[in-house]
């Protein structure tokens, strides 16, 4: 009976169902079709990186994804439970005809807590079956066109979103079934405004509202006296609201971030003087983040004694004086590939003993020691490179100990600062140990790379005083429009032995690729920002149709179209403006303190004035939407008797 | 090409200018529909409410309408009001032809024109009960100490004084029925429309109710009521029966005490 009665209850508000079935699952399609793409461009765990990213560009990239998906996820939360409340509100004077005619609570709570659980059920079918053809269509599109993706369809999130979207259903909304199944019949008298609400204004309120035009004055009583309805509209356009200014503020972060990372990792205005063979393979080292058909380091030493570029370095040493590139400028590198193995390591973990109630410690063995990696080796001198990377650890004074990319230390290590790298010499049959004092973020070998002191690196390999590498910052002779001169004449010094190459626009294009990466970003907002108007236009609708009845009061006391589209305007922009302000706030407070430490804020005017574009976005959308519907609203009313309902 | 937005009251002016002069106005009748039909379009059907229905209504004149549920009441009531345009035929209201009034304009025309009272109050719910007493002349652009001191006018001739700050919801059926009665009367129009007004009351309020309307017509007031109920209908001077859109008797009970009272508020407003 109860299932029969809920299927004839829904079928018999068939307009009201099908308006509400359409928000709901448009909302759920959109998270489904979110949670998919960005699982299938390995945006949402860290566990299977992208090629092309650093860890921690990666963690960036990730974290800013899992906010949006959380946003939205408690965006559909939200939609259901307003849009199981309206529902409710609606069958309000039913319920109370059935318990005038002696049914029990328990009974309403069962017809009505199924209706809601069915509506929410074929919500969310209707909603992943939309969700996952358009994920499928765009798949199709995309892959391998614009952006890498792999088929990955997301289970878990999906099936812990039904599942919730029924919990919630059942607990809040249940609750507020059984609640008004308790009350006396005179409830549905109450409506939309709270029993005991005080209506008198202010003095302060009401000297504000006398200055008023009456149909924005109309808008603020509106809005200060349906307080359910405001909670209702204000929750629905903060959570839509910081879905898109995040999306929005996020995607300039991450790509900022991004950015500046990778500036920092690789620096600006960089030659590398070396043999060719070394060079290239330095230069590949950095190509590779950007181009993935760069072949990997190839494991060798590039130590062969004729590579030692130290011949050299008095003649030029006095070149780049010349070009007044002093000794900070420059610096001199051994650069090797080599296999590298993790340590196991120990941590020191407290707890309290169960017997004893005593505080105890004991240490726990991190790492297995087997995992290995091929990546470039590099003995530099810590202090004076002219790269300025971002690290975390201790990166400057580093005598014995050893420096790590991001990827190799989010790989390798389970705690990185706690554990030693180990490689081999092979010539020498020696193997060697440094304990990892920094780690880097960097765009080398995607972030697989070592860095060694100069002289630890020397010794191990026994190659005291030889480097095959010199880094060159060109900054100054740039500036002095030298450019040109500065390259002919190392070359000249250089001669056929060695080479020198400009490492800049392998960094340009490292960026470039970076930002054009973004477009996974841009795609995915552009789709959550397009559900969200669509979402908030239908909400708008249903507002207006609960207030048809106040709007042809208005008009039947000699009200005009334009001052109930006021009045209608003004309510909606008030309601946007208070909701996108706590958007705002929102937003901010995820973007300072949420985002990963080192990520590169925007300007505060940056997300000031998305706020206001999107502010004045709404408020036309509101404008244009008031203006067709309440034109729609009256020609179905000069269509068919005026039928103007009681308020008791 | 789009009206620039003046305050009510030019606006009003310059309806009835543009209505010719006053003196052809004054030859117009008071309140009068000629061979009015109005149709509803329910699905695919055609229902006809009103059907080529022909009525003159003098100023001062209390005419109350009976039929029975369906018999067009409600719509005769809502175009002699200008709530909604006829399909077919003329409609007049105070010597004018609203019947080609463009909606807008006809909204201004009606606020200075007809109060309406509805069978189910139809108070806006966000105000409160002297805030919609207030509503109408707000529309006016009435100052909002005036617009106060006589929606508490009203307040206090209808007994509610202290209900006041109390939204409709807060307020018994009859306390919004006589609170929809004050707001009809806000801008003190000549003519009241009113439709089933006591239907939903008890017996106490439907006389206060009944005395509120006679007390419009002892003030010349001219009321059209839509009403089943004897303590509105015993005042009428004039009863229309109302059958299938069309009136099938027009009785004239009360002519002589019309006449006496007619004569009377003519000389006082001389």
């Amino acid at each position: 009976m109860t299932l029969n009665f809920a299927i004839k209850d829904l079928l018999h508000f068939k307009e009201q169902t099908k308006s509400h079935l359409k928000t709901n699952s448009s909302i759920i399609a959109l998270v489904v079709l979110f949670l998919n793409l960005t699982n299938s461009m390995n945006l949402l765990s860290v566990q299977s990186p992208l090629s092309y990213l650093t860890l921690t560009l990666f963690e960036l990239i990730t974290q800013y994804h899992r906010f949006l998906v959380i946003l939205i996820v408690i965006l559909v939360f939200v939609v259901m439970i307003n849009s199981n409340h309206a529902i409710i509100e609606h069958r309000k004077k039913d319920i109370g005809i059935m318990k005038s005619v002696g049914t029990y609570p328990n009974q309403l709570y069962s017809f009505y807590l199924t209706e809601l659980l069915l509506l929410a059920f074929f919500s969310f079918i209707i909603g992943w079956v939309i969700g996952i053809s358009l994920f499928f269509i765009i798949f199709s599109i995309l892959n391998g066109r614009y952006v890498g993706l792999q088929w990955s369809p997301d289970k878990f999130i999906s099936i812990g979103i039904f599942v919730g979207l029924l919990f919630v259903t059942f607990v809040v909304n249940g609750w507020e079934i059984r609640k008004i199944g308790r009350k006396s019949f005179n409830f549905a008298k109450t409506g939309k405004f709270k029993n005991n609400i005080h209506a008198k204004l202010t003095p302060t309120w009401k000297k504000i509202l006398i200055k008023l035009p009456i149909s924005m004055k109309l808008a603020i009583k509106n809005l200060m006296r349906k307080q359910k309805e405001l909670r209702q509209s204000l929750s629905l356009i903060t959570i839509a609201g910081m879905i898109m200014l995040t999306g929005l503020v996020g995607v300039i972060v991450v790509n900022n971030s991004g950015v500046a990372y990778i500036q920092h990792a690789q620096g600006e205005n960089i030659a590398v003087i070396g043999v060719p063979e070394v060079v290239d393979a330095f230069a590949n080292g950095y190509s590779r983040f950007s181009n993935d058909s760069i072949p990997e380091l190839k494991n060798g030493t590039y130590t062969d004694i004729q590579n030692n570029i130290s011949g050299i370095e008095h003649q030029l040493s006095a070149l780049f004086s010349d070009f007044s590139i002093d000794s900070n400028f420059w610096e001199k590198r051994l650069f090797s590939v080599t296999t590298v193995t993790e340590s196991t390591g120990a941590i020191l973990q407290y707890y309290t003993n169960e017997t004893t109630g005593l505080p105890s410690a004991e240490y726990t063995t991190i790492g297995n020691g087997t995992r290995t990696r091929v990546v470039p080796i590099q003995g530099i001198v810590f202090n004076s490179t002219i790269q300025h990377w971002n690290y975390e650890g201790t990166l400057s004074n580093i005598t014995h100990g050893a420096a790590v990319g991001d990827t190799l230390a989010g790989e390798l290590y389970e705690n990185a600062f706690l554990q030693w790298i180990i490689y081999s010499n092979a010539g020498a049959n020696r193997t060697f140990r440094h304990k990892i004092n920094a780690v880097v973020i960097d765009t080398m070998n995607i972030g697989n790379s070592l860095y060694l002191p100069l002289n630890d690196l020397q010794n191990n390999l026994e190659l005291n005083n030889y480097s095959n590498l010199i880094l060159v910052d060109y900054s100054k002779a740039l500036e002095s429009g030298k450019y040109d001169e500065f390259f002919e004449e190392i070359s000249e010094i250089l001669g056929v032995q060695f080479k020198i190459m400009d490492l800049q626009p392998i960094f340009v294009h490292n960026e470039d690729f970076l930002r054009s990466n973004q477009i996974s970003t841009l795609i995915l907002s552009s789709i959550i920002a397009m559900v969200i108007i669509y979402i908030i236009y239908q909400f708008q609708q249903g507002r207006l149709e609960e207030d048809k009845n106040d709007i042809v009061i208005f008009k039947a006391l000699g009200g005009t179209t334009s001052d109930i589209r006021k009045m209608l305007f003004f309510e909606q922009a008030w309601l946007l403006f208070v909701g996108l302000t706590l958007s705002l706030t929102g937003t901010l407070f995820i973007i300072i303190f949420l985002f990963m430490e080192g990520a590169k804020l925007p300007s505060i005017w940056i997300p000031l004035g998305l706020y206001a574009g999107i502010f004045c976005f709404f408020c036309v959308l509101a404008f244009i939407g008031i203006k067709l519907l309440v034109k729609n609203q009256f020609k179905k009313i000069n269509q068919k008797p005026m039928i103007i309902q009681s308020n008791g | 090409m789009k009206k620039t937005r003046k305050t009510r009251i030019e606006d009003y002016e310059e309806i009835i200018m543009s209505h010719r002069n006053i003196e052809e106005i004054n030859l117009q009748p008071f309140i009068a529909a000629k061979e009015l039909v109005k149709d509803f379009e329910i699905g695919d059907y055609i229902v006809r409410a009103v059907d080529h229905l022909s009525i003159e209504i003098s100023e001062h004149e209390y005419v109350a309408i009976i039929g029975s549920s369906g018999a067009g009441k409600t719509s005769l009531l809502h175009i002699l009001g200008g709530l909604e345009k006829s399909t077919k035929g003329e409609n007049f209201i105070s010597h004018i032809n609203v019947s080609h009034m463009e909606q807008e304009m006809l909204a201004t025309f009606r606020i200075f024109n007809v109060g309406i009272v509805f069978q189910n109050y139809n108070l806006i719910s966000s105000l409160t009960a002297l805030e919609n007493i207030m509503f109408p002349l707000q529309l006016c652009q009435v100052k909002y100490e005036k617009c106060e001191s006589r929606a508490k006018e009203l307040l206090d001739m209808i007994g509610l004084s202290e209900r006041a700050e109390h939204l409709p919801f807060q307020l018994s059926a009859g306390e919004q029925q006589r609170v929809a009665v004050a707001r009809a009367l806000a801008n003190d129009p000549p003519i009241i429309i009113a439709d089933e007004p006591t239907a939903n009351l008890d017996k106490r309020n439907a006389e206060f109710i009944g005395n509120l309307f006679e007390n419009f017509r002892t003030e010349g007031k001219t009321i059209i009521v839509a009403t089943h109920d004897e303590k509105l209908i015993k005042h009428a001077h004039r009863i229309l029966v109302m059958e299938e859109g069309k009136i099938i008797e027009d009785k004239r009970i009360n002519e002589v005490s019309f006449k006496e009272e007619n004569t009377e508020i003519e000389m006082e407003q001389e």
